[in-house]
This record gives C-alpha cells, structure tokens and sequence, in this order.
C-alpha cells in the first residue's frame, strides 16, 4: 500500500492536537476584530498609539491624587521670562537658585566625583563629560537655545527691533561659543582621518542626516567643484537668503556681506574670510564634509497631495544640521566653514562623494533614498577626513533606457534627449561632464513628479517588498534587465501616488516622517 | 519584527518538522534535485507573501502586491509540484 495513505498514530494526533491548540492560543491573545473601523478605532491604535498594557484613566485624573479644592494655579516663578523667586525669596533669578547651597563649580566637582566612584577608572575629560567628542557634542548641541552662552551667543538671537522674532546666527564661522577653537585654547582633537570621518558620520546623523561623505579638497578636481564666485553666505544676488533673513549675519561678529557676487580663491591664510573683493578659503582647509537629507518618503511620493511639503521640509533642515555639525567640528578645534547649501551644487558633491549617482532629472540619485533626497550639503574644514569614492550602482546607466521621470514631466524641463549628453548649450548648465542636465528656464520646481516617480525611491525603505533589493543588486551588475524592470515598474503600477490609500492624517507617522525603515 | 512574519516563522518551524518527521518515519530521503527544487518553491513562496505583504502595507502598491504575489507563488507552485511528484515516484515503486 503506498505509504501516502498511512493512518496516523494516536501519539500523533494528539501532538498535533496540542500544536493547533497552541497557535489558537497565540491567535485567541491578539485582540479580535470585526471590521476595519473597530480596528482603527480601538485601543491598540487609538490617538495615543499605546501597547495594550498602558491602560487609560478618566480625564484629570492621573495617577497622582489631586486635591482640586487646593491645586490652584502657579504663580509662574521660574517660569517663561519670570525666572526669578517671590519677593521674600533668598534668591533673585533662576541662576542663583541652582547655586543657593552650592556654588556651580562645587557642585560640577561633586558630579564628577560621584561619576568617578560609580565609574572606577573613568575618564571625564576636560568637563566631565567624557572625552572632547563628548564636549563638541555638548556644547553643539545647547548651543540653539536663544542668549546662550556668553553675550547671548546662542545660535537664534532676537531681533533688537522686532520683540518675538528671532533671527538664525548662522555665519562662515558659526556663531562663537564657550569653547571656542580654533584659537588654541582648547587642544586640538587628534584623530586619524578614517576614525574622524566615523566620528562625524556618527555625529551628523545624531543631528538629522540620512547619509554623509567626504571629500579632498586638496585635490584640484575638488576645487572645481566650488563655485567661482559667490556673494558670501546668501542665495541670491544682493539679498540675503529667505533662510536666514535679514539679520542672517550679525554684524558683531562678522563683516557686513558685499553686496554683489565675489571670487572664491583658495589661499594660504589662518582664518577664511571675505570682504568686497574676495572670499578666502585657507589651503590648510583640506577636507569637504558632506551630508543628504531624505525627504519623508511617503509625503515626498504623493504628488496627488501635499508633496511639496514633503520635498520643502529638508531645506529648512539643511541650516539645522549644517550649523550643528560646523559647531560640532570648531568645538573640536578645527576650522569649519558652513554655508547652507553654498560652496557648489548639491547633486554634484553627492555624485562625487559617493552617496550617489547624477539621474535623469539632473539630481543625484541615492543608493539608499532614490530620488528622494537632497544634498549633499557641505562643511569645509581642516579636520582631516578620509573621502568617500564615488560609487557605481547601475543608476546612471538605467537612466539611460527609464524615461519615466522624463516622460512624466511636466514641463520638459528633465534631461529630454535619450542619452546623456557633453553640454546643454544653456548657461545654467555645467558643462564638460557626459550626464544629464536639467532646463532650468522650464522645469516647475514645484511639481515632484520626476523625483517621485523613480523606480529607486519607494516607500517602506527596509520594511518594502524584497524585489527593490533583488532588481538593485541585478541593475548594479547588469544592464541586460533595465528595460525589462522599466516596463514592469509601469506595468505593476509603480510611480507617485496620491493621498488616498494613505492614513497618514490618522497614523501616528514616524519622527520627522521620515521612516529609515529600520 | 511584524506579526506576520512571527506567525509565518512559527508555521513553517511548525509545517517542516511535520513533514520531515512523516518522512523520516516512512523512511524517504530526498536525492539532491529533490532538494532543490523544494527549497527553490519554498523561498519563492515567502518572497510572495513578502511582496505581497510589504507592498501593501509599507508601499501602498497594491497592484504590484496582488499580480506579482499570484505570479510568483504560482511559479513557486511549480518546482514544489515536480519535486512532489519525483517523491511519489519514486516511493510508489
């Protein structure tokens, strides 16, 4: 008799019984659910996004026990411009409460001490923080509030004029700061140039970077990257940038901007500096810092929706993550030269430190981000950095066949011949490199359909389906399949999308929106 | 991790080891195109519901998450069903 159709033995059955019982159990714990509504509106996803452990109370009524006859509100001492104690208080401001028993030295030395003793052979550094990484992060760090530090050093000061209204103290050399290198009085932080660019890799995506690079800028094909000439630490010509305003350069601390474009050359100096005929990179300053900023995926893809916020958001980031990573680099002791998105074009530096490849739509495309991105910002510095190469993923030449984000451009304004090309004839365009070049006297610059229409830039990053890795890693060794993935990526429906299908006014969407998938 | 996945590891801990206890107590073994083509099926099979899983619920690709899930566990269906059948053969002798 054919051994399919044995009977199974009691011992089996029952094993298999205790099996099945075991899954219904697991299921049976999960809460159950009728339809797709109780789901939405139950516990598990409620506004509050809680595990179903945390259970809720009635409103006004936490786990502490309030007395309502006695709870009155606070009189606002220590509190939003109060910071001061009542009138019979044995202290005058917030400052001199926290030092009533104990001075701010002592009480720093207790601290350190107590670490030590918890902590036996320890190094707290310079401040009792660890060691000079850990003060440069510090002090990057605390530096955004307003007034702090001394003299209000903080990088947003309020404008003297204009009560409420704060002004972004971002300028080539950052706003000054208790530690303040490179004036030698604090020592140099010495690392080699492959830990340093781990250090700020780690620093930078602790700011809000999704992926960084570097590069030589000893090496004279770095320096053609640079702008020729700029009107220092501005945007356009004769007007301060819409990112910092008005007030953007304090004039305490740095030079009045020209009021017209001047030439940036590299020269042998101790400090970068610029006046109305020249704006100097010193020479020493050997090293280009880069770093992209992923646009949140699932806004940035629905052109049938909010879109441009999604692309918009990483602008106002840039001067964020800029300045702090600038900060985080002086308090190290080095020079750091910052400019939002100054020194050159962004896809340019992404192209060549190796973060990604020039695309179609004239941007760089990320081996991680798709086209969702932009970047690279950069920092020059005279920390020493290893670079980054250029990388070779398959993206260009898929470009080469796609034409999607071409073909859904609305404007024309995407790179419209089938192949790359030496040079556009057009003035605004780069020339002497084969690649892809945008015409910029068309392209909207609103819509985002190219950027969210290219197969590389999906949603889910690390969570989505498994065949965005498989056709990457084929594309990245093989050219054979390019137009078969082209015509399955319209094929399965692939593209931008529109707000609908999309619960993200109801969900409760990841930090920034932006989802690293991980 | 998400719970499909978890669930889907518990099921297939589960479903192999029935299976390879019901050949070991048959005594069948599997010559190596066998194994092959049982391993090509299965991994076809999971990269279905991971497509299919994924594309809905982190992409919102729900074209390409139904037709290519459909196809790719059709074709997955395929090599299971050849290596069944070379089993069957072979044991019904």
């Amino acid at each position: 008799m054919s051994k399919f159709h044995k009977t199974i033995s009691r011992r089996d059955f029952m094993k298999g019984l205790g099996l099945a019982g075991g899954g219904i159990g697991v299921a049976a714990s999960a809460p159950v659910f009728h339809d797709i509504d109780e789901f939405v509106s139950s516990e598990a996803n409620s506004t509050k996004d809680q595990p179903w452990y945390v259970k809720h109370r009635e409103h006004f009524d936490p786990t502490i026990t309030v007395d309502w006859d006695i709870f009155d509100r606070y009189d606002g001492y220590q509190h939003k411009g109060v910071y001061e104690g009542p009138p019979d208080a044995p202290f005058t401001s917030w400052g001199n409460r926290l030092q009533m028993r104990m001075s701010g030295e002592e009480q720093k030395k207790r601290i350190l001490a107590a670490k030590k003793e918890r902590f036996p052979g320890w190094d707290g550094g310079l401040h009792g923080r660890g060691d000079q990484r850990a003060d440069a992060l510090f002090y990057a760090v605390t530096q955004p509030f307003p007034g702090s530090g001394e003299e209000g050093h903080g990088l947003f000061q309020p404008y003297p004029d204009q009560p409420g209204k704060f002004y972004a103290r971002w300028g080539l050399y950052g706003p000054p700061h208790d530690s303040a290198p490179p004036d030698g009085s604090v020592p140099k932080w010495e690392g080699t140039p492959e830990d340093n660019f781990l250090m700020l890799r780690a620093a930078a995506k602790y700011f809000g970077a999704g992926g960084v690079g570097a590069l030589n800028l000893a090496d004279p094909k770095c320096k053609k990257l640079i702008y020729k000439k700029a009107q220092p630490m501005t945007l356009g010509k004769g007007t301060y940038s819409e990112i910092g305003g008005p007030g953007m350069i304090d004039a305490k601390f740095y030079p009045k901007v020209p009021d017209h474009a001047v030439p940036i050359n590299f020269k042998e100096a101790d400090y970068s500096y610029y006046n109305d005929a020249e704006w100097v990179i010193p020479t020493k300053c050997e090293s280009i810092f880069t770093f992209t900023l992923p646009q949140p995926q699932e806004l940035n893809k629905r052109t049938g929706g909010i879109a441009g916020a999604g692309s918009y958001t990483v602008y106002k980031d840039f001067a964020r993550v800029g300045t702090l990573v600038q900060m985080f680099i002086k308090n190290l002791g080095y020079h750091a030269l910052y400019w939002p998105i100054g020194w050159g074009p962004g896809g340019c530096f992404t192209t060549f430190d190796g973060q990604g490849e020039q695309g179609r739509t004239g941007a760089a495309i990320h081996w991680k981000f798709g086209s969702s991105q932009r970047g690279s910002d950069r920092v020059v510095t005279d920390l020493p950095i290893a670079p980054t190469p250029p990388i070779d993923a398959g993206m260009f030449e898929f470009c080469k066949t796609c034409y999607i984000c071409r073909d859904v451009c609305v404007s024309g304004g995407v790179h419209q011949e089938d192949e790359p090309t030496w040079d556009s004839g057009n003035w605004w365009n780069v020339q002497g490199y084969l690649g892809y070049r945008t015409d910029w006297s068309g392209c909207h610059n609103q819509c985002g359909m190219c950027q969210s229409s290219c197969p590389f830039t999906y949603l889910g990053l690390e969570n989505a389906s498994l065949v965005h890795k498989i056709v990457k890693g084929v594309v990245a060794n093989t050219t054979v399949f390019n137009s078969f993935f082209t015509n399955m990526e319209k094929a399965l429906g692939y593209g931008d999308l529109t707000m609908e299908n999309s619960n993200w006014w109801k969900e409760e969407g990841p930090i920034y929106g932006f989802d690293p998938g991980t | 991790m998400d719970a499909i996945y978890f669930f889907l590891t518990i099921a297939l801990a589960v479903g192999l080891t029935m299976l390879f206890t019901w050949f070991k107590k048959n005594n069948i073994t599997l010559k190596w195109n066998e194994w092959v083509l049982g391993i090509l099926g299965l991994l076809l099979a999971l990269f279905a519901i991971q497509h299919t899983y994924a594309s809905a619920t982190y992409e919102f690709e729900y074209t390409s998450a139904w037709i290519m899930g459909v196809i790719v566990l059709l074709l997955a269906v395929v090599p299971l069903l050849f290596a069944a059948r070379s089993v069957r053969r072979r044991v019904d002798k």
